[in-house]
């Protein structure tokens, strides 16, 4: 084969080459595993200190790190302000303070994760506390969550995942209620 | 004074030496009767042969003034002259007329008539007499021969019998004189210094015995005196034998105290000798220190060279790890950079993952690729976490380095002060070193010249000590030769004394 294994910049180290030999075959055993229950993949990520919340990736655009937002004056205190995504201006809202939850963004660093997402014609940045990665869920292991109250159109959240302690953010309802 | 001892102005003849007188003159019968034969031719003259012996007399003030003196006059006078003329050619020459002959001497004696008048006055008589015998027997000159011889031998008689009673008389008045000043003498040689002579008539005795009483009195005066002085001696003499006790005291305790002061000198010497002997061996050690100084004054030039060489290291270290800090810290940003670019690659892998899953089926491969390339930027983001925190390591012992070759610069700051102290005490010891080697060798010297000294002191005071020796002995001369003064004067005062017992 001519091009080289992407592994190889690993160098000669066997331990590390083992390891990955080792977790390579494990994914691969997982995807043959998760064809028979359907899976549906989210983005891990955490509100604050130890409130874990997901996203489907259905709605899910992209995560950017952008170093700064560029506030709109006169814009409610959810919506953090804008950000150039690739020529087109996408507006970010601070999810914490979106949720009701203090603001972090005092203390934030240097770069912000911002989770896009998208449905329908919008798209809207959320800013999260820190990204930790991408997983999957099983759709039947949802269970309702807790009606939170002053939720017009019906609740934010798809349901929660007890096992792993996070819950399921419904964009598309997040969007339509930021964007209505 | 009179005494009874007093001879009597008139003096007896025996016979015998009457008869020698009158043999001697030639004086024989033959003139006696010549004589008698005469008086019948002098006889009626006898007035005017008186006259003119008076007459004489009264040419003479002289001897008007004695015969007044004498309570007599010109009348008595020729009176008595013509009994001595009668007397004279009397015929009778036996004892009664030497006696009376022997009486006008004594009369003459009395009345300071000296002979040399009256032997004038027999050669008048003669002259006058002579020519009545020569004219009375002018035929006969045989007769009047024989006459004018028995006449000559009769004056001549009469001439020594008076001067003889004259002479006898003064002689017998200076014996009495000599005798009253004789016992006069003995009284005041017996101390009777009260006493006082009586004069005698005579002018010069009396003269004498005015002189005498002047005598006694200034003797008394003397002796008085002589006594005051002699107490006053006695006085002085016993002051001195004290003082002169008081000095031998004084000077016996000088010669102890020399003595002393000698034995004292002798172990002075002898602590000197050693005093020299230390401080030669002091001079040799003065000179010693001085080497060892000098080449610790090398030593520490060396070793203030050697401090700045390792100052200089010291610089050179610091310089060093200055470099290593910034190089820690280009690390530090080149590992941020790495971070970053490891955050970057993780988003980008979650991307791709989000993009696989989109993809369905289809990226499942791309999705194990996305995933092995987020492990990957986790991997090496943990490196970067590691290699910071080894940085830090790295920076907090770089910077512990820098302060603590900063701290060693400084000590070795301190330390090249401190040497270059060292190396001016050093200097200054060793000029202090230079000196005292240069001092004690001035010690040295003076302690032989205070030897020298002391050898001389020792000299001049075993002559002190000698001197005192004899001042010691001429002490005792001085009291013995006070207490023989002493003795001298007391015998001084008992031999005025007897001067003095009837004051």
């Amino acid at each position: 084969m001519a091009r080289p294994n992407p592994l190889q910049v690993l160098g000669d180290d066997e331990q590390a080459r083992a390891l990955l030999e080792r977790r390579a075959a494990e994914l691969a055993r997982h995807a043959e595993e998760a064809v028979a229950p359907v899976l549906e993949p989210f983005v891990h990520f955490h509100l604050g200190q130890g409130h874990e919340y997901g996203v489907p990736c259905r709605w899910v655009d992209e995560v950017v790190a952008v170093p700064a937002i560029a506030r709109v004056p006169g814009a409610p205190a959810p919506l953090l302000g804008v950000i150039n995504r690739r020529g087109r201006m996408l507006p970010v809202v601070d999810l914490r303070l979106h949720f009701g939850l203090a603001s972090d963004a005092g203390v934030a660093p240097a770069l912000h994760d911002v989770v896009v997402v998208s449905a329908g014609d919008h798209a809207i940045g959320l800013r999260v506390s820190g990204l930790i990665g991408m997983s999957e869920y099983p759709p039947d292991a949802l269970v309702p969550g807790p009606v939170e109250p002053g939720a017009a159109g019906g609740s934010q959240f798809l349901g929660l995942l007890p096992q792993q302690h996070l819950a399921m953010l419904d964009a598309e309802k997040i969007l339509g209620d930021l964007c209505a | 004074m009179q005494s009874d001892s007093r001879p009597n102005r008139t003096f007896s003849l025996t016979a015998a030496e009457r008869e020698e007188r009158l043999r001697f003159v030639g004086f024989g019968d033959t003139d006696a009767r010549e004589l008698k034969d005469t008086w019948p031719i002098v006889e009626p003259h006898v007035d005017r042969i008186v006259d003119a012996f008076c007459t004489n007399l009264s040419n003479h003030g002289t001897l008007l003034d004695i015969v007044a003196r004498a309570g007599s006059s010109v009348d008595r006078l020729k009176a008595k002259q013509c009994g001595y003329l009668a007397e004279m050619f009397g015929g009778d020459y036996g004892e009664a007329y030497f006696q009376h002959r022997q009486a006008i001497g004594v009369v003459h004696g009395r009345i300071g008539l000296g002979p040399q008048w009256f032997l004038g006055g027999y050669a008048l008589y003669t002259r006058l007499i002579v020519p009545l015998i020569m004219r009375h027997h002018f035929w006969s000159r045989s007769r009047a021969a024989r006459k004018v011889e028995a006449l000559n031998k009769i004056v001549a008689l009469d001439s020594q019998l008076v001067v003889d009673t004259y002479v006898h008389g003064v002689t017998a008045e200076l014996s009495g004189a000599l005798h009253d000043y004789t016992a006069f003498v003995d009284r005041v040689a017996l101390g009777h210094l009260g006493v006082r002579v009586d004069l005698p008539s005579d002018p010069a005795l009396a003269h004498l015995g005015v002189r005498l009483n002047e005598m006694t009195t200034s003797l008394r005066e003397m002796a008085l005196r002589t006594g005051k002085a002699g107490q006053g001696l006695s006085s002085v003499v016993g002051d001195m034998l004290e003082a002169v006790s008081v000095q031998s005291a004084a000077t016996s305790e000088q010669a102890a105290a020399i003595n002393e002061t000698t034995s004292t000198l002798e172990e002075i010497r002898a602590i000197s000798r050693q005093t020299q002997e230390k401080a030669e061996a002091l001079g040799a050690t003065a000179e010693r220190t001085r080497s060892e100084g000098e080449r610790g004054a090398e030593i520490v030039a060396r070793a203030i060279a050697d401090m700045e060489s390792v100052r200089a290291q010291v610089n050179d270290i610091a310089d060093k790890i200055l470099a290593l800090s910034e190089q820690t810290h280009q690390i530090g940003e080149i590992t941020a950079t790495v971070n970053s670019l490891a955050q970057q690659l993780k988003m980008l892998s979650l991307n791709a993952s989000i993009e696989a899953a989109k993809a369905g089926d289809a990226g499942k491969g791309f999705a194990v690729v996305a995933a092995e390339v987020k492990e990957l930027a986790e991997q090496s983001q943990q490196a970067t976490v590691q290699v910071n925190a080894i940085l830090q390591d790295i920076q907090r012992a770089t910077d512990k380095a820098v302060m603590v070759t900063e701290e060693g610069s400084k000590g070795v700051d301190r330390g090249t002060l401190l040497i270059q102290q060292l190396g001016g005490s050093m200097q200054s010891l060793t000029e202090a070193i230079r000196e005292a080697a240069v001092s004690s060798q001035q010690i040295v010297t003076a302690v032989r010249q205070k030897g020298i000294g002391i050898d001389q002191i020792a000299t001049a005071m075993r002559e002190i000590n000698m001197a005192t020796r004899q001042s010691v002995e001429s002490t005792a001369a001085t009291r013995e030769r006070a207490e023989r003064l002493r003795a001298l004067s007391a015998e001084m005062r008992d031999s005025v004394r007897i001067y003095l017992h009837d004051q």
